[in-house]
């Protein structure tokens, strides 16, 4: 989660919910009965209706007013999987509480669904709240912004007021499991080298000490040697890679059909990076038009998974064979049988 | 109280008024509404698991049909629809109450309970409903609150159940202070309910009015009135008659006692009296006002403004000297409609009868009291006038002893009346003398003694008329009571009397051998007396601005705006009373608007000037809590690291809202902003102070202000570099 930056709202929309509709139905019959009785007293029942709606109005609009809102996205967020998105929303006004406000991802052409619900946030305070969103497909979803909504006081009007805050938001593949015998990803001395650094089991060379290196790796007698930090580099083993190939090659005259196969693949792909990952490999997608960043062992496979959730199909004439690294363990995610190399 | 808690009393509070509203106007039978009143109070210990059953759900919705069905059989045998229908949607609300589970039944309970305040205004037009009506505007916004906010609970899935269920059942979120900020939601929507009242166009087209509730039922005023009759009211107290006029006339307030006519009977068959049938002659109008002797002339006459409720029998009553009744036309329809004020034989004023409601009117009373009259004998049938009973004979006799001397009718009519209110020998009593079949009056002559003022008038009319006097037997109202709240006379029903008019030297004469006896008896003043006075000027107030609010008086009003607006404006402008053409302006108007504005702007500064104080107070405890919040050590580091945050907002990196001073100095840092040692200096000390309680000397002040000023200096941070 990253930090939250708050933003203050500029744009509002004000409609009628179901029961204000309601409301507004009963109100045009009381204006009727009003004049066509003269009776004052319904004259007096149609003014307490109007005073309603428009104090619904106006305190719908005040229980808004200088609000910060601050957005917190899940980093990680599949297709098909609920993400937790949080909302904290600061209550600026120095007296008047805010009541019953509910917090959305405002996307363009995207009706609002239910967000985080603050019940109450007093004068001055931070409120969190979080709701469940579940992105239907993978990609960039664009955010323009975030949308606070209220139905408070009377739940006659609902009130938006809508922040501005474009961004993006990568939306992972969906995880389809499969099946696959998976070898085993242990240290073993004969495999060969890749020759690039990595978390291996065979010394590759000394270099300096960064942020971030494992204590274990330094080099404690060279170190004192130099008077400075250094520490060993490790280079990755080839038999603990997995290759996961997912073929974008778009053929001619390509149908609905050929793009749930590639859907599917990339749902499959995406599952077999988690597993592999999982499973203490390291891991790369490979497509026809290119490859993900290699993920080391150990470290979270977003980088693969990245790759997927942008992968789009490329015509087939223009592209060549795959490549696959020697000794890697390669698997077709559109296939359900591993492939060796 | 708990959420669920106040919802419930909420509930009740709106609901109960919505049925109380129904019950106005007295449609409800008794036994509807015992048994609505039963279903209302056993449905408050309705409660789940119960109530969440399907059964009962179901059972409900089986009896709401079945009562239908009843409702529509009853309906057809011939019972009152009204009635079946308010039945109907009281057994709904019920119903209701029975079942509320959710904020959706809730809802349906406002609903309902709206709809019968709705249905109310058909059946009364009493000063109750204002009450309930203020009532639901105080409990509205508590119950669309509470209810809106029970909604967007249930129906938020993100929400535990267990987290759902602990603010259903804490006080988190329902406490004083939203109770009290929620009632405060009233006065808006008193204000602009009130404002919407005023400002709606008056234009009733009445092509569905109802009007179904009767008047007060009174003894006294109808065709024929039985001897006894007013007896049993003069202990009652409720006001029928409020009379308001100058002080020149009625002299300082609470010392006037009021004669106010209503009827006279001319014939009397020795058990009752009756009034001959006469035509009813339209008074014709002129102006909304309706002559009786002449028109109306300010400058002649002194006008008292009289409020009538609305009795069963439609009798204008008027006082002695009246020359004129003035009452607006009716608006109706879209139109002003004149309104029928009759005269008939007795000098009987009554007016439209399918009016149903009560009257208000003014009455021009001559300053010349040689114009006051009350008709003459052209019309009137003498022989009615002057007709006994044949079974009288004692009471001739005794008249005739009484004014053996007398010389003329004048002396004659003195003596009766002396003898029977002065000489002792009658005793005013509402106990009514045992007749057992005699004549009443000879028994109250001759054997018991005691009686109330028709006995008396009666005794009286029938001793003049044996010596062939012409007389009425007259029944209206005596005395009043100054009611201070609204500034007139109250006349109650146990103000009703009975008197003698007698043609004596060609005018009618007010005769009234009533020993004074009478003003002993009647409603006794209790503690309770000034609470029922400023009820009855609410009510009065009710009747008359709100019940009786038209088009004429919304115009009147308008008018009087425009003028205040135009005094206001000329205030300000420093204009005299000329207005805008140069004429001079109604002098009366200008002087009361100039005090009406100087009120308001007496108000207004009071108002400003306790709002102020209420501001003042609340910042003062504000800055004492934090005072109590800061270590007194700390403050002064405080007070720098606010002129740091000052000083970075003008270099455009201000901390944002959320971010730890710390964090914000973890982002200059990454910005490699300019001053940023500067900048960590004083966070670190202001970190120091506030949080870890150490103090900074005047020394280290001045380091600290230095560094704040030296980041002061620095050039503004290009908008690109701000975001980390």
């Amino acid at each position: 989660m990253s930090k939250p930056r708050y933003k203050t709202g500029r744009h509002r929309v004000a409609k009628l919910t179901r029961e204000g509709k309601a409301f507004v139905f009963v109100s045009v019959g009381v204006a009727f009965a009003a004049l066509n009785t003269g009776n004052n007293l319904v004259y007096l029942m149609l003014g307490l209706l109007l005073s309603l709606i428009l104090l619904s109005m106006v305190m719908s609009e005040l229980v808004m007013q200088r609000l910060e809102v601050a957005r917190r996205a899940p980093r990680r967020a599949f297709s098909g999987e609920p993400a937790r998105v949080e909302y904290s929303i600061r209550n600026a006004r120095p007296w008047t509480v805010s009541y019953a406000l509910e917090v959305d991802d405002w996307i363009e052409g995207v009706p609002p669904g239910r967000g985080s619900f603050f019940v109450k946030i007093a004068p001055g305070e931070i409120a969190d709240a979080a709701h469940v969103r579940v992105a239907p497909r993978r990609g960039v979803v664009a955010l323009r912004g975030y949308r606070v909504r209220t139905r408070y006081p009377f739940g006659i009007v609902e009130k938006y007021k809508i922040y501005d805050q474009p961004s993006e938001w990568l939306i992972y593949p969906a995880r389809e499991p499969v099946r696959h015998a998976w070898p085993s990803f242990e240290r073993r001395g004969e495999e060969r080298h890749l020759e690039r650094p990595g978390h291996g089991a065979e010394p590759g060379g000394l270099r300096e000490y960064r942020a971030g290196d494992e204590a274990r790796s330094i080099h404690w007698r060279r170190s004192a040697a130099l008077g400075d930090l250094v520490v060993r580099e490790r280079e990755l083993e080839a038999s603990s890679i997995v290759q996961i190939y997912v073929n974008n090659a778009l053929p001619d005259g390509a149908e609905a059909g050929w793009y749930r196969t590639f859907e599917t693949a990339i749902a499959r792909a995406a599952y077999l990076v988690g597993e592999a990952s999982n499973r203490g490999a390291a891991v790369e997608v490979v497509a026809r038009n290119g490859r993900s960043l290699l993920v080391e062992r150990g470290v979270p496979p977003d980088a693969a998974w990245r790759f997927l959730a942008l992968l789009e199909p490329v015509p087939a004439r223009e592209l060549a064979d795959p490549v696959f690294r020697r000794g890697a363990h390669v698997i077709d995610a559109g296939d359900a049988e591993a492939v060796a190399a | 109280m708990s959420f669920e808690r106040v919802l419930k009393v909420v509930t009740y509070l709106i609901a109960g008024l919505g049925l109380y509203a129904l019950t106005l106007g007295g449609t409800f039978g008794v036994f509807s509404m015992f048994l609505v009143a039963l279903g209302f109070a056993v449905s408050w210990f309705a409660e789940p698991p119960l109530i969440a059953t399907p059964a009962w759900t179901r059972g409900w919705t089986i009896a709401a049909v079945g009562f239908f069905v009843v409702q529509v059989l009853r309906g057809i045998t011939g019972a009152s629809i009204l009635e079946l229908a308010l039945e109907y949607v009281a057994m709904l609300q019920v119903s209701r109450l029975m079942n509320r589970r959710t904020g959706k039944d809730h809802n349906q309970i406002t609903v309902l309970a709206f709809l019968h305040l709705i249905a109310a205004t058909v059946l009364t037009t009493s000063v109750a409903y204002g009450l309930v009506f203020i009532g639901v505007l105080i409990v509205t916004p508590w119950m669309l609150t509470i209810t809106q906010l029970r909604r967007e609970l249930e129906e938020t899935v993100e929400i535990d159940p267990v987290e759902r269920a602990r603010l259903f059942t804490e006080r988190d979120v329902v406490g004083s202070r939203f109770l009290l900020t929620t009632a405060l939601l009233t006065l808006p929507i008193f204000f602009v309910t009130l404002a919407l009242f005023l400002l709606f166009p008056r234009v009733g087209l009445g092509f569905a009015a109802v009007h179904g509730y009767g008047g007060q039922p009174t003894t006294g005023f109808g065709r024929n009135v039985e001897l006894g009759g007013f007896g049993t009211i003069r202990e009652d107290p409720t006001v029928v008659l409020r009379v308001s006029g100058p002080a020149e006339l009625l002299g300082p307030p609470g010392t006037a006692t009021l004669r106010m006519r209503g009827t006279s009977f001319d014939k009397y068959n020795g058990r009752e009296w009756e009034r001959s049938e006469s035509n009813h002659e339209p008074i014709p109008s002129e102006y909304g006002s309706y002559p009786i002797v002449r028109f109306p002339d300010r400058d002649r006459d002194f006008e008292l403004k009289v409020v009538l409720d609305h009795l069963d029998e439609p009798v204008v009553f008027v006082p002695d000297g009246a020359v004129a009744i003035a009452t607006p036309p009716r608006l109706a329809g879209g139109g002003e409609v004149r309104r029928r004020i009759v005269q008939s034989r007795g000098f009987d004023f009554r007016y439209d009868l399918r009016e149903n409601q009560g009257l208000n009117y003014s009455v021009f009373v001559s300053r010349d009291r040689g114009e006051w009259t009350k008709g003459s004998l052209l019309g009137e049938d003498v022989g009615n006038l002057t007709q006994v009973p044949s079974n009288l004979g004692r009471v001739g006799a005794l008249a005739s002893e009484l004014t053996a001397d007398a010389a003329t009718d004048r002396e004659r009519a003195e003596r009766i009346v002396a003898y029977l209110r002065d000489s002792n020998t009658f005793r005013y009593s509402l106990t009514l003398p045992k007749v057992e079949g005699r004549d009443p009056l000879e028994v109250f002559l001759f054997e018991a003694r005691y009686g109330h003022c028709e006995y008396f008038s009666t005794a009286a009319a029938m001793m003049l008329r044996t010596q062939g006097i012409p007389t009425r037997n007259v029944s209206g109202f005596l005395g009043g009571s100054y009611n201070r709240y609204g500034d007139y006379y109250a006349l109650r029903r146990a103000d009703a009397h009975s008197w003698v008019e007698a043609w004596i030297d060609n005018h009618w004469v007010t005769l009234d051998p009533t020993p004074p006896a009478r003003n002993a008896v009647g409603p006794a003043r209790t503690w309770f007396s000034p609470i029922r006075d400023f009820l009855d000027a609410a009510r009065t107030r009710w009747s008359k601005q709100v019940v009786g609010y038209d088009l004429r008086t919304q115009t009147n009003a308008l008018r009087k705006a425009f003028r205040f607006a135009s005094t206001v404006r000329n205030f300000f402008r420093g204009k005299s009373a000329h207005d805008t053409r140069g004429n001079i302006a109604d002098t009366n108007d200008t002087t009361s608007n100039r005090s009406l504005l100087v009120r308001v702007a007496i108000f207004g500064f009071v108002l400003l000037a306790l709002g102020l104080m209420v501001f003042l107070v609340r910042r003062f405890r504000r800055s004492a809590r934090e005072r109590e919040a800061i270590p007194p050590q700390g403050r002064a580091a405080v007070r720098v690291y606010h002129e740091l945050e000052s000083a970075l907002e003008r270099r455009g990196v201000p901390r944002e809202p959320g971010v730890t001073p710390l964090e914000h100095l973890e982002h200059l840092e990454g910005l490699a902003f300019d001053g940023v040692d500067d900048v960590r200096e004083v966070t670190q000390a202001y970190v120091r102070a506030r949080f870890g309680r150490s103090g900074l000397s005047p020394a280290d002040l001045a380091r600290l202000r230095a560094s704040v000023r030296r980041v002061a200096r620095g050039t503004p941070v290009a908008p690109g570099m701000k975001t980390p």
